[in-house]
């Protein structure tokens, strides 16, 4: 009776779990280049009470024999990278990317994180930053005063400098790409780190190599399909209490061996 | 007399065993590709058929054998390129660290060398060895199970089927592995693929909740009647034959 209790248990904690991620993605409701989670589940080990294939008393032989499941376990949480609807925000600073591209940033410990949330800001100095303060990288520095800042769709950022007519080149962005975008390491604030899963990332000129192109004056919001989670919140919190059932059972016919003797 | 006792007891032993099948089928509620499984109770009741001595001798009950439903769970659709979805039969073949398995599980996505893996990195088989995709293109997949980039065919998804029913050993993580080692699969007939979509669990929530309201209840009915039994021994060893 134990063992369908903990079976139960492992049942109840991965319905949890299935919370968690869907709470995470709904909080991340408004969030600029947000990528929803998705949780996948296994099942667990069997544990063999009769090996199949033996004879039995009759001697015929039982094809299946008996073996129970010990529960269920997350195999782990896939982000999902479907292309969130652009948001329009007359900003130049904002960049959307219209592809699988993502945006290379430089962290203060020197290392390289990714993000698709393309709401940049200018720092004191000029230089473009995120909203955390860290570097665009390739950094681009908009010199001071000058005006008819724009980012065209392959990336090339120019400005109309002080005294002059003519628009100057003064950056190019650059996206990288991944082989396996599900297997990054998610650092919190929209950022992502390479992992051994996600492959290396392959470094390209906006608009080439499937890379996507850039659409300034746009932000990129979150892929969390509300309905869609809103099933699965019902969902998952039905299988909860059915599990609890299980469980509540368990206990019931433990109670019920247990007055065998009066 | 304490024969009886015994039969009571043993019908109640099968029942814990069906309680962890439910168990397990509620807590896969959510396990993409599961199958649920309920456990077949047999009597015994065969051995007393010309046993004229003891007519009721023996009843006993055991737990004979599991079954597993293999019947087609519901589709989720995700619109994920690599998710993928037989319906009808037949099994995905996959390299595990511990050789060939088969699931119905088609949660796939790519590893860092662009081969089709599953969620734990084993690679899933094609007709002529793994499948290999160009990540700069999309990918398209056929009814027939043809992994297909700018038209041009990258390879076969392998689909196995066995002998039915099939006697499968259930290996964990949705996957089977068949109980014979001469039961070799064969192509499947019957089946398409359909891209952007997960099988889910086939587990039943009304035909589990009923299974676990009826195994409690024999469960109580077996108690009763072994208490019974007990009343009445404790009548005849202590009450029978006291004068007085």
């Amino acid at each position: 009776m134990i063992r369908s209790m903990m079976t139960a248990a492992t049942g109840m904690e991965a319905q949890q779990l299935y919370m968690d991620t869907i709470s995470n993605n709904l909080s991340n409701v408004n969030t600029t280049g947000f990528k929803r989670s998705r949780i996948e589940f296994q099942d667990l080990m069997y544990q063999t009470l009769r090996e199949p294939g033996v004879r039995n008393f009759e001697g015929s032989m039982a094809p299946a024999g008996i073996e129970t499941g010990l529960g269920v376990r997350p195999a782990g949480t896939q982000r999902i990278f479907q292309q969130g609807n652009f948001v329009g925000t007359e900003n130049q600073l904002d960049w959307a990317i219209e592809g699988e591209g993502f945006f290379q940033i430089e962290m203060p410990d020197g290392s390289t994180a990714y993000t698709r949330d393309g709401a940049f800001k200018p720092s004191s100095d000029g230089s473009i930053v995120t909203n955390s303060g860290f570097f665009v990288y390739p950094q681009i520095t908009i010199p001071e005063n000058s005006t008819e800042f724009a980012v065209s769709k392959d990336g090339k950022v120019s400005v109309i400098l002080p005294g002059e007519t003519q628009s100057t080149e003064i950056g190019q962005v650059e996206l990288v790409r991944f082989i396996n975008p599900s297997g990054l390491r998610s650092l919190g604030g929209n950022l992502f780190a390479e992992s051994d899963a996600s492959g290396a990332p392959v470094v390209s000129l906006p608009s080439e190599e499937g890379t996507g192109t850039i659409m300034a004056g746009f932000t990129e919001s979150s892929n969390v399909q509300i309905v869609d989670e809103m099933v699965n919140m019902i969902s998952a919190q039905r299988a909860f209490e059915i599990i609890s059932k299980a469980i509540q059972v368990g206990e019931d016919m433990m109670q019920v061996a247990n007055n065998l003797k009066r | 007399m304490i024969q009886g006792i015994y039969t009571a007891s043993r019908g109640m032993t099968p029942l814990m065993q069906q309680q962890d099948q439910i168990a397990n089928n509620l807590a896969n509620i959510h396990t993409t590709g599961f199958k649920q499984s309920s456990l077949f109770i047999k009597s015994y009741n065969k051995f007393m058929e010309n046993d004229q001595i003891q007519p009721f001798a023996s009843s006993d009950i055991k737990a004979d054998e599991v079954f597993v439903d293999y019947r087609e769970g519901p589709m989720k659709m995700t619109k994920e390129p690599f998710d993928m979805m037989i319906k009808g039969s037949g099994f995905f073949t996959i390299m595990t660290a511990d050789g060939v398995q088969y699931t119905r599980n088609g949660n796939f996505s790519l590893d860092p060398d662009g081969l089709l893996v599953t969620a734990d990195g084993s690679k899933v088989m094609g007709k002529d060895g793994y499948i290999r995709v160009d990540k700069e293109l999309p990918v398209f997949i056929t009814e027939n199970g043809e992994v297909m980039q700018n038209n041009e065919p990258r390879g076969e998804l392998k689909i196995a089927d066995f002998e039915k029913p099939y006697s499968f050993r259930r290996m964990g993580e949705s996957r089977f592995l068949p109980l014979l080692p001469d039961d070799s699969p064969h192509e499947s007939g019957g089946y398409s693929i359909r891209q952007g979509y997960l099988e889910g669990s086939n587990v039943d929530m009304i035909r589990n909740m009923v299974q676990m309201i009826t195994s409690y209840r024999t469960f109580e009915a077996d108690q009763k009647a072994l208490q019974a039994q007990d009343e009445t021994l404790d009548k005849s060893v202590n009450q029978v034959g006291r004068v007085g």
